[in-house]
């Protein structure tokens, strides 16, 4: 995970496409929870992708609306965390 | 009989000051919503709605939505509060089934309502315009083409609230004013809600919920705080949303409830304000509901009961001593309705036997393919009446005094080799499992028929929940497979979504964490 993009592309394989919804291609300012992409399930999977694929650690605290609202927001939060949060 | 607008404007001549609507920063008082819908109200007349016309609201959460409920409501139509998030072909289904003649939406959602209107006319445009409110009216059934009126009470008005049938299609459970106004004058009162209460709305306007959050406020003259749609997937926002908004009185399903505990930080944030609180849709995990119990203190907590199709019809005011190792009762009905437990061949029973629901709160019938079809019966009551009276398909039993105790779904219930399992039974042993957050037990369809399956939220692998389970459980009543999920799909009202898990659910594996587990 060295880039936003890596995220856009790990986000996008969390999300349920719905039946005849064809899934898009997500920018960093796709607005996430604006557009109903997001589902709770979707949300903790994103959280445990973060984890078992990159690393990273999100605490509770960021599990946030502000923190989701697109995947800049996301990157954002990421960037932030203490070097000791990724392993 | 109660009006539901005519507890706004009651409300609006009792408490003209006091706020009655906060939502998107800003508030509303009493006299000035009550205002506000009566002239959306002539609108909704100048566009061509007439009395007894069902009509959608596609809108998200918001004060628009309220409003054009409300106007709806006043103007004398059926009003189906709708989900934007549902593809357009659903809704257009929507409409055929329920025979909505116009769509109400806001400018955002403007496109997609569009769309939908399109499906359902097959592309012809009868006419649509701009409201006040930020709200527009779409007609998607030619004044001419005007559905049949419904038979009395609604008539004259009333509400629909979606759900999906056995076929996955929606089907508008149709409700009059006064099985609405029942339940939420009773709740007003049970609850103590003053002119002095925030109620928390934190659910979607489809779901029955939501009918507290409006109706009950307006009775006393409270205040409905909206909470906006997409903070609802995030426990943490809603515990912060609740202090932030000084909440009062709060309804949410046991989900929601759940996840405020186990990642919202709720024990280290208990809104100070809040006084009543209550659930209901779906059971409450024992061990996270007696945390609860210890979290509120001397804060009521109730326990609500009830298909849409009989608003909530039993409650229970739980003991603070209550502890996970009791059977919870669902407690009994509501002033003025009665609950029944029948036998196989319709006769009261003390053992097991179907929930049947009589009194003011049972609705009308569903309206599939525009057409109303009532699925109530005539049932002899053990008390002597005979009532119209819904059958809810739960299976319970109900003790000399009254009280209810539910055992299950009819459906929950499968057979394997002869013996019959019931799945709450497999899936209360997986929820007392040691790590476990929160579980579904579910009957599968399709490839997997005739299978059970137990989806967990745990930090366990299935290996060691099927082993912990085999300790628990006789070896008929294992579930076929264990899939552990970081969190449980929920549905838009925020209940486990169990047909999803029922399903082809997950669709694609995407981690190791749905290797068949050989039983």
């Amino acid at each position: 995970m060295t880039s936003v993009e890596d995220l856009c592309t790990l986000i996008s394989g969390q999300i349920t496409w719905g039946r005849g919804q064809s899934p898009q291609q997500l920018t960093p300012d796709t607005m996430l929870l604006e557009m109903g992409l997001l589902d709770s399930l979707a949300i903790m999977q994103i959280v445990t992708a973060l984890n078992s694929q990159a690393g990273i650690v999100l605490p509770d605290t960021e599990i946030v609306a502000a923190n989701f609202r697109s995947p800049a927001a996301l990157w954002k939060l990421i960037e932030s965390l203490p070097a000791g949060a990724t392993q | 009989m109660t009006r539901l607008d005519a507890l706004l404007s009651t409300a609006a001549k009792l408490y003209p000051e006091r706020p009655a609507l906060a939502a998107e920063g800003r508030t509303w008082t009493y006299a000035e919503l009550e205002q506000l819908v009566e002239e959306l109200s002539w609108q909704l007349s100048a566009a061509g709605i007439r009395t007894g016309d069902r009509i959608g609201v596609y809108a998200g959460k918001g004060s628009s939505a309220v409003m054009a409920i409300y106007a709806g409501l006043r103007a004398g139509a059926v009003v189906a509060p709708m989900d934007v998030a549902d593809p357009p072909a659903r809704t257009a289904r929507m409409v055929h089934n329920a025979g909505l003649s116009v769509l109400l939406t806001v400018d955002r959602s403007l496109g997609a309502c569009r769309e939908a209107a399109e499906l359902a006319t097959e592309g012809v445009d009868l006419g649509s315009g701009e409201l006040d409110c930020g709200l527009n009216w779409v007609r998607t059934i030619a004044e001419a083409d005007r559905p049949e009126a419904l038979p009395a009470p609604t008539d004259q008005g009333g509400y629909i609230l979606f759900t999906s049938g056995s076929t996955g299609w929606p089907k508008g459970v149709l409700l009059s004013h006064e099985n609405v106004a029942h339940y939420a004058l009773w709740a007003a009162e049970e609850f103590g809600l003053t002119e002095r209460d925030r109620i928390g709305s934190q659910a979607a306007l489809t779901f029955d919920l939501t009918t507290f959050d409006l109706y009950s406020a307006a009775s006393a003259g409270a205040c409905a705080v909206l909470m906006p749609d997409v903070l609802r997937a995030f426990p943490r926002d809603v515990v912060n949303w609740l202090n932030d908004n000084q909440i009062t009185a709060f309804m949410a399903v046991p989900s929601l409830y759940h996840n405020m505990l186990l990642q919202g930080g709720f024990a280290e944030s208990v809104p100070p304000t809040l006084r009543v609180a209550a659930f209901g849709g779906e059971a409450f995990a024992p061990r996270h509901l007696e945390r609860y119990l210890e979290l509120l203190g001397d804060v009521p907590f109730y326990n609500l009961y009830g298909p849409t199709e009989t608003n909530a019809c039993t409650y229970y005011r739980m003991p603070a001593d209550w502890t996970a190792e009791q059977e919870l009762t669902i407690g009994r009905g509501i002033g003025g309705v009665t609950i029944e437990v029948l036998d196989e061949d319709g006769r009261p029973t003390d053992g097991e036997g179907e929930i049947v629901v009589g009194g003011p709160t049972v609705f009308q019938g569903y309206l599939e393919r525009g057409v109303l079809r009532d699925p109530t019966a005539l049932v002899a009551f053990r008390d002597g009446s005979v009532q119209r009276a819904y059958f809810s398909g739960d299976i319970g039993r109900i003790t000399a005094d009254g009280l209810v105790y539910l055992r299950g779904r009819r459906d929950s219930q499968v057979k394997r080799r002869g013996h019959r399992i019931d799945l709450l039974d497999v899936e209360s042993a997986v929820l007392e499992l040691p790590g476990v957050a929160t579980a579904a037990v579910v009957a599968k369809q399709g490839e997997h028929s005739g299978q059970f399956w137990a989806y967990v939220q745990t930090g366990s692998t299935e290996a060691e929940v099927l082993t912990a389970l085999g300790a628990a459980l006789p070896k008929r009543m294992l579930p076929d497979r264990v899939v552990v999920l970081p969190s449980l799909p929920t549905t838009t009202s925020g209940k486990v979504d169990r047909r999803a898990l029922g399903g082809e659910f997950p669709a694609a594996p995407t981690t190791t964490s749905t290797e068949e587990i050989p039983v």
